[in-house]
């Protein structure tokens, strides 16, 4: 990432920390004008929506100029062609990301992502053209060109998101060697401590602490997977590994209890982590996980009937949400712990989301046509977020 | 912790920027001294609902021969008024204007009790079948009480639920599958997700001109475009699309003006989309599969977005 861009996007980052504390009424308007005259945004910058809308349309018109130049090279198998438009959207997104006037605007992540993914193809496609033509080893050797140049594009262009594909592409490449399961442990525990220091460390621009968030997430999933008891009966890590050096043996009676163990204590873990350092991606990541392994539970203990065991986790999240909310309150300054329930300064807004969100999950099936039918005796259907069914 | 925003409060109270009243609480948090949850507990509670709505659809479904209807129905509309109740004595009273909810999680027990409702009447209908063969009426019912609860409690998640309940009793789902289904082609679908569009911006402008409920206002305009343009789409990726393409666009560059006008991004975003989606159908249609119109096309768009953003920002 150029000194220029690292700089701009600090700027960036105490800009959007102004205008949250002047929502949140912290600070009046005038301060918030001193504050955008100190730190004055040189590179135009898009709302988040429409750099994902930029992002899309900007792909399309990528693969749309890029399907031609791979049918001019002869099969789709080409491997030069693809490496050849794989350079050329790298050059794009290095001259995109030059200019001040539209760098920011998420063409130069739709140029860069295509470009690595072009090159990645690229790599995989010259290794089944090789003279052995194994399509094993272009797998395993497209997870590795997936992993280095996800790597090298986030640190050289600074897309925060890349931190993370990087990281899943790495796991799936340990995964494809034998004893797979033990290096996911082993690198999801160095990830993980090189992630925890790194997030916070004032050298390193926003985008590349994003990045190093998202690793941490990738590492914690990973390392979770790795010693989860469904995942270790199934062999899911062992699966992604070349044929023949899957690990035939059942897993040992000692490596059961061990997985059962860690299957609980694991997201406990991260939970308690997550409140002594008050880091709430931390914190999220040990309540997804607490919440796979009680399906993990759920899987292999049938203590009920599928709808009591929803009625009563629904039940139970519901008043120990409240519970938290209710003892936030009431603590001494709305505070506990470090932790409040007041939204502080975040611009994390929720009222649009909420909306959407029971739209996506609520919104009922359309009622058919009168000529489709009309009513239909003996059955309909009823409910939403996936408890539609019929009767 | 944030160490570039600790560093500027630094700065900027040094340089009287900030005071120290007010510079003191932005640093805490910034340094994670004291960290929201907020956003973590609302989601804890949208989850709950889910679950026990899930929960209340599979026991309809395991359950309904052996306990018997009546029992059933009775026990969901027990369990709805409960929630009702707790929402009625915890949220603020009637206002046409914002109200703020001093309980966190008053407003998703009002969506769950409104959902338990909605799922107790689908399944009366079923089991009794009062409305015979005008069943999809038991939608508008459900439309018309999450329309009344939603102004009632001022809840912007519930008034969404009444209208997609609306545009589903008119036979218009408001999900990916309208997109997808075949449904979605028949002219009279289409002709209806243009009326519930038009009704729903309707009511938005309605709701602000007249001052009532005017931060509603989003919700009605953002569900009636989606509806509107959804329906010009359909036709125009229907093999009449030379009949609706132009429509599209007309309504797309009436939006467009607007919204620029009113700095309406998400709207904005709305009618530049499906004014995108429909060119490169008509183009499709015109000419073929041509990889380089679709380029030159998409980078167009690109070029408008990025220039519209800029004049925004030059007129603030």
């Amino acid at each position: 990432m150029t000194r220029v861009r690292a700089e701009a996007s600090r700027i960036a980052e105490v800009r959007q920390a102004a205008r949250a504390w002047h929502a949140a009424g912290a600070i009046d308007a005038p301060t918030l004008t001193s504050i955008e005259a100190a730190y004055p945004e040189e590179r135009h910058r898009l709302a988040a929506a429409w750099k994902v809308l930029v992002f899309v349309i900007v792909s399309i018109a990528a693969n749309a100029a890029a399907f031609p130049l791979v049918r001019f090279g002869g099969t789709a198998e080409n491997a030069v062609s693809w490496l050849v438009i794989a350079a050329i959207l790298a050059a794009v997104t290095e001259a995109l990301l030059r200019s001040r006037r539209i760098g920011e605007n998420g063409s130069a992540a739709a140029t860069s992502f295509w470009a690595v993914v072009y090159a990645v193809m690229g790599s995989a496609f010259a290794l089944l053209g090789a003279p052995e033509r194994s399509s094993e080893r272009a797998a395993t050797l497209a997870l590795l060109a997936a992993a280095v140049l996800f790597s090298a594009a986030c640190w050289h262009w600074g897309f925060a998101a890349y931190g993370a594909f990087a990281a899943i592409a790495f796991f799936f490449l340990f995964a494809r060697f034998p004893g797979g399961r033990l290096w996911w442990i082993l690198a999801g525990v160095l990830l993980i401590a090189a992630a925890a220091r790194q997030i916070e460390r004032a050298a390193l621009a926003p985008p590349l602490r994003r990045a190093w968030a998202g690793v941490l997430a990738v590492a914690a999933v990973a390392l979770y997977a790795a010693f989860n008891r469904f995942c270790l009966d199934r062999r899911l890590i062992e699966s992604v590994a070349s044929p023949g050096s899957a690990a035939a043996t059942a897993p040992s009676a000692v490596t059961l209890l061990v997985s059962s163990l860690a299957t609980a204590a694991l997201p406990l873990l991260f939970i308690a982590w997550g409140l002594h350092e008050r880091r709430t991606l931390v914190l999220d990541l040990g309540v997804v996980l607490g919440a796979l392994s009680l399906v993990t539970l759920r899987y292999y203990v049938h203590l009920a009937p599928l709808w009591v065991v929803l009625l009563a986790a629904g039940a139970v999240v519901i008043l120990a949400a409240l519970a938290l909310n209710r003892r936030l309150r009431r603590a001494p300054g709305g505070e506990w712990a470090g932790f409040t329930a007041r939204p502080l300064f975040s611009r994390r807004s929720v009222a649009g989301l909420q909306a959407a969100a029971v739209v996506a999950a609520f919104a009922p099936d359309a009622a058919p046509g009168p000529d489709r039918g009309g009513f239909t005796p003996g059955g309909g259907r009823f409910g939403g977020g996936g408890a539609t069914g019929s009767f | 912790m944030n160490p570039d925003v600790v560093e500027a409060i630094g700065r900027l109270r040094q340089a009287r920027v900030l005071t120290d009243e007010q510079a003191a609480p932005l640093a805490r948090a910034a340094r994670g001294e004291l960290v929201s949850i907020e956003l973590e507990l609302r989601v804890l509670l949208y989850t709950g609902v889910l679950l026990v709505t899930t929960a209340v659809g599979l026991f309809l479904k395991e359950n309904h021969e052996r306990i018997g209807p009546a029992a059933i129905a009775t026990l969901i509309a027990a369990a709805a008024a409960a929630c009702l109740a707790y929402a009625w004595r915890r949220l603020p009273p009637f206002s046409w204007q914002s109200t703020v909810s001093p309980h966190l999680a008053a407003d998703y027990v009002l969506l769950l009790g409104v959902l338990l409702a909605a799922a107790d009447l689908a399944y009366a209908e079923t089991q009794f079948r009062v409305l015979g063969p005008r069943w999809p009426y038991h939608l508008l019912v459900v439309a018309v009480l999450a329309v009344a609860a939603a102004y009632r409690f001022d809840s912007r998640a519930v008034l969404s639920l009444g209208l997609t309940s609306f545009a589903a009793w008119r036979g218009v789902a408001v999900s990916l599958s309208f997109a997808s289904s075949g449904a979605a082609s028949e002219p009279a679908v289409r002709w209806n997700a243009l009326a519930c569009g038009v009704v729903f911006v309707g009511a938005g402008i309605l709701s602000v001109r007249t001052r009532r409920k005017a931060h509603f206002e989003p919700v009605y305009v953002t569900l009636g475009l989606l509806l509107a343009f959804g329906g010009f789409l359909s036709g125009v990726f229907d093999s009449s699309w030379r009949l609706w393409a132009i429509p599209l666009w007309i309504a797309a560059v009436l939006v467009i003006a607007l919204a620029y006008r009113h700095r309406r991004v998400l709207d904005f975003t709305i009618a530049v989309v499906a004014a995108y989606l429909g060119a490169l159908r008509v183009l499709g249609g015109m000419v073929g599969r041509s990889y380089f119109l679709v380029a030159v096309t998409s980078l167009a768009v690109v070029a408008f977005l990025v220039l519209a953003q800029r004049r925004v920002k030059e007129a603030r």
